[in-house]
């Protein structure tokens, strides 16, 4: 530890003792760890387990709260527009995600195909990932508009109905909006993955199942699929999480709105906490779902780590 | 592979037109946006819809830019964009470093913390933060947006690091330990170079995920000098009216700088995405 006083260990007098007057290796470590570790305990560390706290207490914006129990979690759990919100995130999510997984799929064998210009036409089909999510939701919003909409001009002239479809005001109709454009915005992610993953996949098994004779989807199922299987999961789990938080395409398609029946869990958390300024109970509402996802981050960092740690 | 010339056709025609609607999927509604935007008001709400505009104008663009803040608010998107890169491209590179080359205790509880934060999701955390940075006096600055991005694109930044630098051989760094180097020196004059390529690329993550973020910009930032254009068009959104052509402007505009990113790296980007989410 004499080597304190020098801290690039270069300073040292003209003829050096030992070459190496280094701290310790795992010393530079922590040093190295030190800013992450401060923006960790203070920004994510810290506010969460006060989120957790506030669960707990009648918090208002401008006011410190107190205590109150479970009353939140009553609350909540007697308020039929919380049951919607979880109703609606869980089929939202589980809905748009197998979309985008069989689509995605299919996409990215497609693109895989020999084509001219394939470098072209791959970035022109990623092209809504690279889209900001603020103006993909404005764009949607643009489509689904009810007067002068383009897709309302289409299914009216294409005969698909025979009235106006109120894509974003009527309640049976909105949730199924939101999810076009969810799946719209969240395809790219799933195609490019795939297309990766399919790249990677070793010709000589296929061939040899096209020599015994296996046709090509048959091959597709029994040969490619199951080496995919890893890039699957890992990609339909990441996509969960972040389908699950997706807030703005709701919040900009239709607002929670008409009448709460859209809301999901993290716009009801911000009607509640920021609208309504009742920290507590929008607190409340992220609290219970946070064991979904302390199962599924486990999952996945167990995934993302294998290799890491191998 | 030995294929029937009719199977080769068939499998040919099928690809095309999966390709075909594949690429309409994707590109409809960009094209909308980008056509809306150059027609004049009459024609926007024209029923039936043109393809194309009758009559050329560029001035949704003009509202968008000059009689409304919105320039404003893509230039502090700009600047909150460029702050949360620098930040988290540096301490992304002084923490993926330990974790991809040094021993210590509680190496792997790091990597596992970093993973977890990266996956946090913003929804779970924006509530506890905005008392955060009230506490700090933070709300509705621009500090206060590039504090919280920091808390995604740091742990982001760091986990794709580490993938990089684990494609640099480990022999390098051990030579220039032998010759004397301090693991800062070695970070800065032989890691950092080589794996210039890949942080450029995390710094474009960090930069696109910056500039397209909104609930943090939503609930942190309500007046001019801090919103950012994600926040600043909800804000438009939300009225009773709106006024498309000039949305579709603003629209057009803050697509243009993620997408020439996107189309210079984009190679660059898928490989990125899919060594930054499945190792393994």
């Amino acid at each position: 530890m004499a080597s304190k006083t020098l801290p690039e260990g270069f300073s040292t007098p003209p003829v050096p003792v030992r070459p190496r007057r280094h701290r310790p290796d795992w010393l530079m470590a922590y040093i190295f760890l030190a800013p992450a570790a401060a923006i960790f305990a203070a920004f994510i560390a810290y506010p969460l387990v006060d989120g957790v706290s506030t669960a707990f207490t009648d918090r208002m914006i401008a006011q410190g709260g107190e205590f109150n129990g479970v009353s939140n979690f009553v609350t909540l759990f007697s308020d039929p527009g919380f049951g919607r919100a979880s109703l609606n995130s869980l089929m939202l999510t589980l809905g748009t995600v197998a979309v985008k997984l069989v689509l995605g799929l299919t996409f990215a064998v497609l693109l895989s195909q020999k084509m001219p210009a394939r470098g072209l036409i791959r970035a022109l089909a990623f092209l809504p990932w690279a889209v900001p999510g603020m103006i993909a939701s404005l764009s949607w919003k643009w489509i689904f508009d009810e007067q002068s909409g383009v897709l309302q001009y289409l299914v009216l002239q294409l005969g698909l109905s025979d009235r106006p479809i109120y894509w974003l005001s009527d309640p049976s109709v909105a949730l199924f909006s939101v999810a076009i454009a969810m799946v719209w915005q969240g395809l790219p992610f799933f195609t490019m993955m795939f297309v990766a993953a399919l790249a990677s996949v070793p010709s000589d098994l296929n061939e040899a199942a096209a020599i015994d004779g296996a046709g090509i989807i048959r091959r597709f199922f029994s040969v490619t699929l199951p080496q995919l299987r890893g890039v699957i999961a890992v990609t339909v789990m990441l996509s969960t999480i972040w389908t699950f938080n997706s807030f703005e395409m709701v919040y900009v398609l239709t607002g929670g709105g008409p009448a709460g029946r859209t809301h999901i869990l993290p716009t009801l958390a911000y009607e509640y906490a920021i609208t309504q300024s009742q920290l507590g109970l929008g607190s409340a509402v992220i609290v219970s779902v946070i064991p979904v996802f302390v199962i599924l981050i486990f999952l996945l960092t167990q995934r993302m780590l294998k290799q890491d740690e191998a | 592979m030995v294929e029937r010339q009719s199977t080769k056709l068939i499998r040919n025609i099928v690809t095309t037109i999966g390709v075909i609607i594949a690429l309409f999927w994707s590109m409809a509604p960009v094209y909308w946006v980008a056509v809306t935007s150059f027609k004049r008001s009459r024609e926007i709400y024209a029923i039936p819809p043109t393809l194309w505009p009758e009559q050329f104008t560029l001035d949704n663009y003009r509202a968008a830019l000059f009689e409304s803040p919105f320039l404003h608010y893509v230039i502090n998107s700009f600047l909150v964009a460029v702050g949360v890169t620098i930040v988290s491209a540096v301490v992304g590179a002084m923490t993926a470093y330990p974790i991809a080359r040094m021993r210590f205790k509680g190496r792997t509880v790091t990597a596992r913390l970093i993973v977890t934060a990266y996956l946090l999701p913003p929804s779970l955390l924006f509530i506890p933060l905005f008392l955060v940075l009230q506490h700090l006096g933070l709300i509705d600055t621009k500090t206060g947006l590039i504090v919280a991005y920091l808390t995604f694109t740091v742990p982001f930044c760091t986990w794709m690091m580490i993938s990089y630098f684990a494609t640099i051989p480990k022999e390098l760094d051990e030579a220039a330990l032998m010759d004397g180097a301090s693991r800062a020196q070695i970070l800065r004059r032989v890691v950092l170079p080589i794996a210039r390529p890949g942080i450029a690329v995390v710094a474009l993550f960090a930069f696109t995920h910056a500039w397209n973020e909104f609930l943090y910009a939503l609930v942190y930032a309500y007046s001019d000098d801090a919103k950012t254009f994600t926040a600043g068009l909800a804000g438009l959104v939300m009225g009773d009216t709106f006024i498309w052509g000039q949305l579709m402007a603003s629209s057009v505009i803050a697509i243009v700088p993620i997408l020439i990113i996107y189309i210079v790296a984009q190679r660059y980007i898928v490989e990125g995405l899919a060594a930054g989410s499945v190792k393994g």
